[in-house]
């Protein structure tokens, strides 16, 4: 009927932001993703990506979702704390593991599915998770060989409850301050560290902190994708699809490299200013353990949450 | 409107003043809590910066009535009476407009944050829509302190 | 063609006496909505989150620290202690007032709060000491602008925040420019004294190391705020923001100590400093909306790429952009002109690959220069208010002065060392 085909030949616009400058990796996705969206509906999905937080940082963004300013944003996962309490469950650490994400697209699928539930009641639906970075902790001049070097350290933290009480944890004091402030910080002796990702190091901390610290698979950060609900469910069903499909397949090209950049970043640390020190794998049961405090004081807040995670997972 | 000014002078600012020493007192007991006994607050930087917002926002309207907000005298000193009334009249009319626009813009922008009930990043979680109320509030005040100047302005007679 | 009709709106706004920062906010709504239709929740969420930030909090706490050393009369022991010890050169209270000035750009971040706390002071002094009016008023004017240079200071704070800088580097790379400014404008002072014969008949006067000694005892308090503010930032107690908190609070003590107020009294300069800072804020939530503006009309981008392709070279757009705020700075304030450029032309500067941190030493001078150059000059205004002259005749005081001032802004324009020598 004439209705149907008048909204298949309407064209409908897609607003994208993200706050990094254009030359980040996650602006190169947004615009793969422009290109083949807009390939795939012969145009009648149009892209707009306003980059370096010229529209909105990522986490005005996500408070924008809904007013129609803004349809679609990548945020780190913790923003989506901020809706959600139970959205923490996936910055828990020792939660994701690379194999699986890479390997399981059921998992995936479950996953984006679980964790679209905690916020779909605030307007918003989840379309994915892409891999931010692994979790590094960088310190100034002191060398963190084992878990007591990090006790009694002030450590600025990521944010949000889990990497805080992760911090608190292994002895160390969690203290939030304004990203402009870090290096000053640092080099000054205000802090004594930074728990950041491996870019981090290179972009914003750079040679005020001369040691890194790893613990495999112990904090990896993820982006959320995060759509306007009502937005998304009044697209035609084929442009939800094309969407939904054409991030699918970004998701895992998107995985696997952010692994790659993660090794090449500490690589090009490594051989200028900086050490690198990975906990070896027979090691990592330990810290697994003292971090079930953290998974322990989750749990005690949002049983339901923790459990059916466990369930995707097993 | 007498007991708008009242509300305005006295309770308002009160209520500024008193966000700004909070604003005040918890960056020092920050820094020395951090300092001293190596304990930071994960809910220092929203509580500073939070209360300056509320405080500075609050107050726009009185900073005005006190005369504090700057504007350029070069032309309007050289203006006749008669027409430096009608453009003190114009800039007060603009003021009203400016300030009840992002008053209503607040409005709908606190709606949109009850909705979605999203709060703040620190472990205080406060509703954003509390905390963004200190927009439509504030310049709710600033636009009474536009129309004020207003009525002031018509009232006057033009020597 | 819309930023010809903003230029257009913001003019008439002015000219006819509207609020600078709400002249800055309308004219940009207006096109925003004419030609973007932009969403009414982006405005509110600009206008909310141009001030929800850390750093600005340094904002009144600075602009509180030297409304307490004014009302505690701390600025008055400063200077008698300064003139004491000059009191047998030429001009020896007008070096003294400077040396103050300059002294005093490290306690107080703004050139207003310089400015202020030490007008009335000075103007007495030099006063009685028989210095003409216009002269004593363009001193102070000039003097109060060495505020933003030398640490803390807004503009440094403001630039941080706003470009994402570290704030303290900022501070840093301002010390030697702010130093070399100080010593000239000291001579110069000396200089105009001595051609004037100012206080010349100073052969007989004594001087006594007791009478300094007291004089030194009664100021060591505030001669101490400094050290506390830059050493607790250097040392790396607490961060520049914080910095301007505990000096707030070691200022508080000292008045109250010197019983020169109560409570009551505090609260008094704690609402004193509050609402001088809504100046500040109406104006930066005006600014946030016009660079948001100037950005949704891809004007940034489009300036970049005018500058890329023009083939200019760094010298070039230095001097153009030195000549542009200059202009600017002759209609508005230093804040209103910061917040206006700064999102412009910091992308650009770093594009024709000019040091950030240089570039904001530059814009910081710049700033100054607009502080003490009518029509629209801040310190004019205040020293205007304290000496019951025209804003004119403050601006002929200021005279030689404008020289030292733009020979500081050529120098530290051409020779990036000045600024970034102390940093590595
Ligand atoms: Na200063
Ligand atoms: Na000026």
């Amino acid at each position: 009927n004439s209705e149907t085909s008048g909204s298949e030949q309407e064209t409908h616009e897609i607003i994208m932001t993200h706050e990094l400058p254009e030359s980040f990796f996650k602006h190169e996705y947004m615009e793969q993703f422009k290109e083949l969206v807009e390939e795939r509906s012969d145009g009648r999905l149009e892209v707009t990506i306003h980059p370096s937080g010229q529209l909105y940082t990522d986490g005005e963004a996500v408070q924008n979702l809904g007013t129609g300013s803004v349809h679609m944003v990548w945020p780190v996962s913790v923003h989506l704390e901020a809706l959600a309490d139970e959205y923490g469950v996936v910055n828990l650490p020792f939660s994701l593991e690379d194999e699986t994400v890479l390997q399981d697209q059921q998992y995936r699928e479950e996953l984006t599915g679980l964790l679209d539930s905690f916020v779909e009641d605030n307007g918003i639906k989840i379309l994915g998770l892409m891999r931010t970075a692994e979790g590094i902790i960088l310190t100034n001049d002191r060398e963190i060989n084992d878990m007591q070097d990090l006790s009694g350290l002030k450590i600025r933290s990521v944010g949000g409850h889990v990497a805080n009480e992760l911090l608190g944890a292994y002895g160390a004091t969690a203290v939030s301050m304004p990203a402009t402030e870090i290096t000053t910080s640092l080099s000054q002796g205000v802090i004594d560290g930074v728990n950041t990702s491996p870019d981090g190091w290179i972009d914003v901390v750079g040679s005020a902190a001369s040691h890194g610290f790893v613990v495999p698979e112990m904090q990896i950060f993820t982006y959320s994708l995060a759509a306007d609900k009502q937005w998304f469910e009044s697209l035609p069903d084929d442009l939800q699809q094309i969407i939904q499909e054409t991030l699918d397949e970004l998701i895992v090209d998107q995985w696997e490299e952010s692994i790659e950049m993660d090794k090449q970043f500490l690589e090009e640390v490594s051989n200028d200013f900086g050490e690198v020190v990975r906990v070896p794998e027979d090691e990592v049961a330990a810290w697994r353990e003292k971090a079930k405090t953290v998974h322990e004081s989750f749990e005690e807040k949002h049983p339901d949450a923790m459990k059916k995670f466990n369930e995707i997972r097993d | 409107m007498k007991l708008l000014s009242f509300i305005q002078d006295k309770f308002v600012i009160g209520v500024g003043v008193g966000f700004f020493v909070i604003s005040a007192a918890w960056m020092i007991i920050e820094a020395i809590s951090r300092q001293f006994f190596s304990k930071s607050f994960a809910i220092s930087e929203e509580v500073v910066v939070f209360s300056l917002v509320w405080a500075i926002l609050l107050t726009l309207g009185a900073s005005g009535k006190k005369g504090f907000h700057v504007s350029l005298d070069l032309f309007t000193s050289k203006f006749r009476p008669r027409f430096l009334k009608l453009s003190n009249i114009f800039t007060c009319i603009v003021g009203i407009c400016y300030a009840g626009f992002i008053m209503f813009a607040g409005i709908e922008y606190v709606q949109h944050l009850l909705r979605t009930g999203i709060t703040s990043h620190s472990p205080l979680r406060l509703p954003m829509s509390y905390v963004f109320l200190a927009v439509p509030i504030g310049m709710f005040f600033l636009a009474m302190y536009y129309l004020q100047s207003f009525i002031k302005e018509i009232k006057s007679k033009g020597e | 063609m819309e930023i010809t009709l903003f230029i257009f709106i913001l003019l008439t706004l002015l000219v006819l006496g509207t609020h600078i920062g709400v002249a800055l906010g309308s004219s940009a709504l207006v096109i925003l909505l004419i030609f973007e239709g932009t969403n009414l929740t982006v405005i509110s969420q600009q206008a909310f989150e141009s001030i929800n930030d850390y750093a600005l909090a340094a904002i009144p706490f600075f602009i509180l620290v030297g409304d307490i050393v004014m009302k505690g009369d701390l600025a008055k022991r400063l200077l008698d202690l300064a003139d004491l010890i000059l009191r047998r050169i030429h001009g020896g209270a007008a070096i003294a007032a400077m040396i103050v000035s300059v002294f005093f750009a490290s306690i107080s971040g703004s050139s207003v709060a310089s400015t202020t706390a030490l007008g009335k002071n000075v103007v007495n002094l030099l006063g009685e000491k028989g210095y003409p009016k216009r002269f004593i008023a363009g001193l102070v004017a000039t003097g109060g602008t060495i505020g933003l240079l030398i640490p803390p200071s807004l503009s440094f704070i403001l630039i941080g925040s706003m470009m994402g800088i570290p704030i303290i580097d900022l501070f840093t790379a301002g010390i030697v420019p702010g130093i070399l400014q100080g010593v000239m404008l000291i001579l110069v002072t000396w200089w105009i004294s001595r051609k004037n014969r100012w206080e010349s008949e100073f052969h007989n006067i004594k001087v006594t190391p007791k009478m300094i000694g007291e004089r030194f005892k009664s100021s060591s308090g505030i001669l101490f705020l400094p050290v506390l503010i830059l050493g607790g930032i250097y040392l790396g107690i607490f961060t520049p923001t914080e910095a301007a908190a505990v000096a707030v609070f070691y200022a508080l003590l000292l008045v109250i100590i010197l019983k020169k107020t109560n409570m009551r009294g505090v609260w008094t300069m704690f609402k004193g400093a509050l609402l001088q800072s809504g100046m500040v804020y109406l104006i930066i939530i005006g600014g946030a909306l016009t660079a948001f503006m100037l950005q949704s009309l891809g004007l940034t981008q489009g300036l970049i790429n005018l500058i890329a392709g023009s083939g200019l070279e760094a010298w070039q757009f230095l001097l153009i952009t030195n000549l542009l705020i200059i202009l600017l700075g002759l209609f508005l304030d230093g804040i209103s002109v910061i917040v206006l450029v700064s999102p412009l032309l910091f992308p650009v500067a770093i594009a024709a690959g000019i040091d950030p941190i240089h570039f904001a030493v530059i814009l910081t001078l710049n700033i100054e220069i607009a502080a003490v150059t009518p029509p629209v000059g801040l310190n004019l205004f205040v020293m205007s208010g304290l000496t019951k002259i025209p804003v004119e005749d403050v601006a002929k005081g200021v005279g030689p002065y404008y020289f030292v001032l733009i020979i500081s802004l050529l120098l530290v324009t051409y020779f990036p060392q000045l600024s970034l020598v102390l940093l590595k």
